[in-house]
């Protein structure tokens, strides 16, 4: 134990001072680049990657947050997966008091957004699909014993995780619907390598960290040195109330990196999200990014600024092109449905948002987990 | 000046490495390893690790073997040392909670956890001000209102109760709240039509918190822990003294005068010192 020096406010005042002090010296030379999109597009995820290929990388006390985030994204998953098939089929479980859910079908009365227009009613057949089976009953009771933010891997629950995401034909069905109920896409990357990830050993790799998803809150900054140039890139949240906060950062801004996902046209906002009846077509996140990116472009202190976009997701989109048709988001597409079409057309709609002809607007793609760093 | 040699691990009684001391130098006193590290006067301890590692058998065994990497503490003058038992102090730490999370800190450091730091007002006063720098105080500050809502909640009149819980929805819930948190549209509605409806529980914002602990579990308490702030906090931490020398020769009257007096701590001693511990809680 060191000397008897008493704690004193006064110290470190003066070192946050002096730490701000240092911060406006900076801000003079380095680009602020503000990463800016509606929830869940991948701000954060492009700013891993950053932080991967010109940054430090991330050290070990970060990884060990990684893996947590991971950990926790797997449980929460599963018991989101679990409760939901509960909820449809109004199958209670012994000793579990519904938590967050009301039975389904209950009418909400005041809430005008969720009006019965907006609702999809689902046949008995379908509701069945989602039924899970009685001998999953003691994996399920298990599962969601766990508080969610203590949830270290153990192997009891890698067991029961396992069981349920390959033997479960509810589970699997439930997690085709992961776009109404807020499940990450990259959660069924985790599920399949939950016997690596529930190791006790396990140190998050490069993959596993840029596909570890949670919402971002407040503002996060991190300085980047490419070639002679300085970049200050600031991260921030993008759920609705996060974007109230916005406007502190708006200062000083040599350019806009607006974060786009290509797959989010049938997916519900996390702010908006209810249940399987869900709406998609009049409630998705590509309705909200277009809206979040307009009045991004309307600030006034943005008008000379340069906007990149970025399409994020790439890969996911691929696939997904072949499911769902984008005129989910745009009913005036008449394109066929597929990759490049309907993409060709989802940027040439946002640029064409841009009614400052003058701005400079770049586009730019990119996939989940492979970053081409080149546009600088 | 007169040298008294103790060793820590040689002098213990059956449970050695889980066995600790509380240290009291009565006059100046001088802490040797084998390169001189560190000067310790009243008030100060060592040996506090082994307290309160859980049981680590593994490490117990090879600190065993290896006796010599272990620092010698040297009285360079007469000397009043107190030992305390690994049994004893986890009593006390069940009568005085808020010290094993303090406790906890000082040993955890960069590992302890969410609950420790919420728990303990000076690191939260720490965090807090990370959290403004991170534009995301709102979370921190809807934890303490329901904390005060839970606590206040079987002291108020029915209609109290429906006034705290409308003025929580207009701050951290409805969509014009200024504070508004990031919590999902269904928990959201749920506690609206609640509050609506006068349907007031102690526990209806359970689940609102949970997503918001989570949220600053998850995102800002891993950056917290690597940020300026929080190295500040436990510097100010490991430079405060438990005790004083006055509070020692008050309590300890004549008996200061003799030898090196080595006695098993007993439980009482430290509960009068948990005073001294919950002023630097505070």
């Amino acid at each position: 134990m060191g000397g008897c020096m008493s704690d004193s406010q006064d110290t470190t005042d003066r070192n946050v001072e002096r730490e701000i002090e240092k911060d406006k010296k900076q801000d003079t030379r380095a680009h602020k680049l503000l990463l800016l999109g509606a929830g869940g597009s991948g701000k954060s995820t492009f700013f891993k990657q950053l932080k991967a290929i010109h940054g430090e990388g991330h050290n070990d006390r970060e990884k060990e947050g990684f893996k947590r985030q991971i950990h926790g994204q797997v449980v929460e998953s599963i018991q989101l997966l679990i409760r939901q098939c509960k909820t449809v089929t109004k199958d209670p479980l012994p000793g579990i008091k519904d938590e967050d859910d009301e039975p389904f079908g209950n009418d909400d009365l005041d809430d005008a957004r969720l009006s019965n227009s907006l609702k999809v009613e689902m046949t008995e057949t379908e509701i069945a699909q989602f039924k899970i089976a009685k001998e999953f009953d003691q994996s399920c009771q298990y599962l969601l014993e766990i508080h969610g933010s203590r949830s270290a891997l153990t192997e009891q629950l890698v067991t029961h995780v396992k069981s349920l995401w390959n033997e479960c034909p509810a589970i699997q069905a439930m997690f085709e619907h992961r776009n109404k109920i807020g499940i990450p896409d990259s959660s069924a990357f985790f599920f399949n390598d939950i016997e690596r990830i529930g190791r006790s050993d396990y140190t998050p790799d490069h993959k596993d960290i840029v596909l570890a998803r949670y919402r971002t809150t407040g503002m996060t900054e991190k300085e980047f040195h490419i070639k002679d140039a300085v970049f200050k890139v600031l991260d921030v949240g993008g759920q609705r109330n996060e974007r109230k906060k916005w406007i502190h950062f708006f200062d000083g801004v040599t350019a806009v990196l607006f974060v786009v996902s290509l797959t989010c046209y049938d997916e519900v906002p996390f702010e908006d999200v209810t249940d399987l009846a869900a709406d998609v077509t009049l409630m998705n996140s590509m309705l909200e990014s277009i809206k979040v990116f307009e009045d991004t472009l309307d600030f006034e202190c943005f008008q000379k600024t340069g906007f990149i976009l970025f399409f994020n997701k790439a890969d996911l989109m691929q696939e997904k092109i072949k499911r769902v048709p984008i005129t989910n988001a745009f009913p005036n597409y008449k394109g066929p449905q597929e990759f490049k079409p309907s993409v060709d057309y989802i940027s040439k709609y946002f640029l064409s948002l841009n009614r400052v002809p003058e701005r400079e607007m770049l586009l730019r793609f990119f996939f989940e987990y492979v970053l081409f760093v080149n546009y600088w | 000046e007169k040298e008294k040699e103790n060793n820590n691990n040689n002098n213990k009684d059956d449970n050695i490495i889980d066995n600790g001391n509380v240290v009291d130098f009565i006059k100046d006193g001088i802490m040797y390893s084998e390169i001189e590290a560190s000067v310790l006067s009243p008030g100060h301890y060592f040996g506090e690790t082994s307290l309160l590692n859980e049981k680590d058998k593994d490490k117990d065994e090879t600190d065993k073997n290896n006796q010599s990497s272990l620092p010698r503490f040297v009285c360079k003058c007469d000397c009043v040392i107190f030992e305390m038992e690994k049994k004893n102090i986890d009593l006390f730490f069940e009568q005085v909670p808020q010290a094993r999370q303090w406790f906890d800190i000082m040993l955890s450091r960069y590992n302890c956890d969410l609950n420790t730091i919420l728990q303990i007002p000076k690191a939260l006063r720490y965090f807090t001000m990370f959290l403004e720098s991170e534009f995301s105080a709102e979370n921190i500050h809807f934890y303490l209102a329901i904390r005060e809502y839970k606590k206040s909640f079987t002291f108020l009149h029915q209609n109290t109760k429906i006034d705290m819980a409308n003025i929580i929805c207009n701050a951290f819930i409805a969509d014009s709240a200024d504070q508004q948190i990031n919590i999902s549209g269904r928990l959201k509605r749920n506690i609206l039509r609640q509050v609506q409806d006068k349907n007031i529980t102690e526990n209806m914002f359970d689940d609102c918190l949970h997503c918001v602990i989570t949220l600053i579990e998850r995102d800002s308490f891993p950056r917290f822990k690597q940020s300026i702030m929080f190295q500040q906090f436990l510097s100010s931490v490991e430079n405060f003294t438990v005790t004083t020398k006055h509070d020692w020769e008050r309590k300890l009257g004549d008996e200061n005068k003799v030898d090196i007096i080595r006695r098993t701590s007993t439980f009482d001693k430290l509960i009068q010192n948990n005073k001294i511990l919950e002023r630097a809680l505070s």
